[in-house]
């Protein structure tokens, strides 16, 4: 199996956070940026590069509205603008983030996505369009919020987006989350996802919750990534032939965590742990 | 003001910590519940992430009870802060040693931020257990208690906790963060550069 670029996320930078080490750029051979500024202005983005010149470069795009009625060419130009010299190999969003009152970074919300046939055709248009326009691929991630209307669960939306052409995103946490929350079996959504059109993935964290005296399952993007979600990375990478990157969100982690748990999908990967 | 010796016998105060009302009688109940709110506000300030997972823990306001029955008045003879004397009740307490180690080490890394005078931090220097090398405080611990606090950090970010905090008053169930440690023994150990303290974890085994 081709083992896929190992990144790791990046975000807007902080002061009270400060900069990550050049110990956690070194040892990736990407970066996703997913900040709200452009990614040339942000520090982190810069200091990353600074630490790493050989980086390669993905852009998680936070406010464009996949499933909208887009004016590509109006979109397509804000991202670009975006992108001004940054060498980005690949653009991917999910299809949660939306922008309300105005475009500056204030007026981005997140609210939940709902898995619809209409939903499906309205982002496959958009992406192949956007692409058409950028020159740059754009995936499809699938959101940590969702509602599931038509019987549709994740693993069919997916494969729904991936017979219209659409690439796609894997994000382990979000896909075993809603396993978990809405009952049902990971293994056996797992093996319906259409594999052939994952180029990318993300791992992170996940924290189990109590609402309701119910177990729920959420992002953390501040803790090492649990064994399950481990897994099923590898199981992916063996079975995804396009996946191309495999990102560690931890852009809000400590640089201990970062390191943990950029070692502990690198040891997953190489068969060293099992 | 000179620093009570004594809780007269009679008192209403004594009664209602040695006797926490049931909550079918209103009054006296909410009169026990602010008495409460004063110890958790007081702890909050100073180990906010402790705080949080502690009210995840417990679940329910009469697991203060024991506290209230056996220190909440000497807190008052004593004349500290409740802070200071509700941990010394938890650290001698049977709960769990990740809680332990999440409070020793979060007042010890904010002790600047809300006390500067020496005795005081020498208080709580041997409360917390904290130990002198000649360049680094540290604290015997049972787990790596940074990454306790990033999962807490990351759940506070993630769910309503940080930002809803209202949602209570229209009835809204709790989001609880139900936390699974590993046992690690190994020392927590606290560097001060440029104004900013920092923690880091060293397993023992390493």
């Amino acid at each position: 199996m081709n083992r896929p670029s190992i990144g790791i996320s990046v975000s807007d930078y902080s002061e009270e956070r400060g900069h990550s080490p050049s110990q956690v750029y070194c040892q990736v051979g990407h970066i996703e940026y997913g900040g709200f500024d452009a990614p040339a202005h942000d520090k982190e983005f810069r200091h990353a590069l600074e630490c790493n010149s050989q980086l390669a470069v993905g852009r998680h795009l936070v406010s464009t509205e996949l499933p909208s009625n887009l004016d590509i060419r109006a979109e397509a130009s804000r991202i670009l603008d975006d992108l001004r010299a940054v060498p980005a190999r690949y653009l991917l969003t999910d299809a949660e983030y939306w922008h309300l009152g105005g475009r500056s970074s204030k007026n981005v919300w997140v609210r939940p996505c709902s898995l619809t046939p209409e939903m499906c055709a309205q982002i496959i248009g958009n992406c192949r369009a956007l692409e058409q326009e950028i020159g740059l691929p754009i995936w499809v991630e699938n959101p940590a919020f969702i509602e599931v209307e038509y019987d549709f669960t994740v693993s069919e939306f997916f494969y729904r987006l991936a017979e219209g052409g659409a690439g796609l995103c894997f994000d382990v946490g979000h896909f075993l989350a809603f396993c978990v929350n809405e009952s049902l079996d990971p293994e056996f959504e797992f093996s319906q996802l259409p594999f052939e059109a994952i180029h990318a993935a993300h791992v992170a964290g996940l924290s189990r919750v109590e609402y309701m005296s119910k177990e729920l399952v959420i992002d953390n993007h501040d803790i090492q990534p649990p064994a399950d979600c481990l897994e099923f990375a590898r199981q992916l990478v063996k079975r995804a032939p396009n996946l191309k990157w495999l990102t560690y969100e931890a852009e809000l982690a400590s640089v201990d965590v970062q390191i943990a748990g950029l070692r502990s999908i690198m040891e997953k990967l190489d068969g060293r742990t099992n | 003001m000179g620093v009570p010796t004594d809780v007269a016998t009679t008192d209403y105060y004594r009664h209602l910590l040695r006797n926490p009302p049931d909550a079918t009688e209103q009054g006296a109940h909410l009169v026990w519940v602010r008495l409460i709110s004063h110890v958790l506000a007081s702890v909050e300030q100073r180990a906010p992430n402790f705080a949080l997972a502690l009210c995840c823990e417990y679940k329910d306001l009469s697991r203060f009870g024991s506290y209230c029955r056996d220190d909440y008045e000497q807190k008052y003879l004593d004349a500290v802060p409740h802070a200071f004397s509700f941990v010394r009740y938890f650290l001698a307490s049977d709960e769990a040693n990740w809680l332990k180690d999440l409070v020793r080490c979060e007042i010890w890394l904010n002790r600047n931020q809300f006390t500067t005078k020496l005795e005081q931090q020498v208080k709580w220097r041997d409360l917390l257990g904290v130990k002198s090398r000649s360049d680094f405080d540290y604290i015997l611990v049972t787990h790596d208690v940074t990454v306790t606090i990033q999962e807490i950090v990351g759940y506070r970010e993630t769910t309503m906790s940080r930002i809803g905090n209202l949602l209570w008053l229209l009835g809204v169930p709790p989001i609880r963060l139900l936390q699974r440690v590993n046992s690690r023994p190994g020392i927590a150990i606290f560097n001060g550069a440029n104004g900013r303290e920092s923690l880091r974890f060293m397993p023992a085994d390493e």
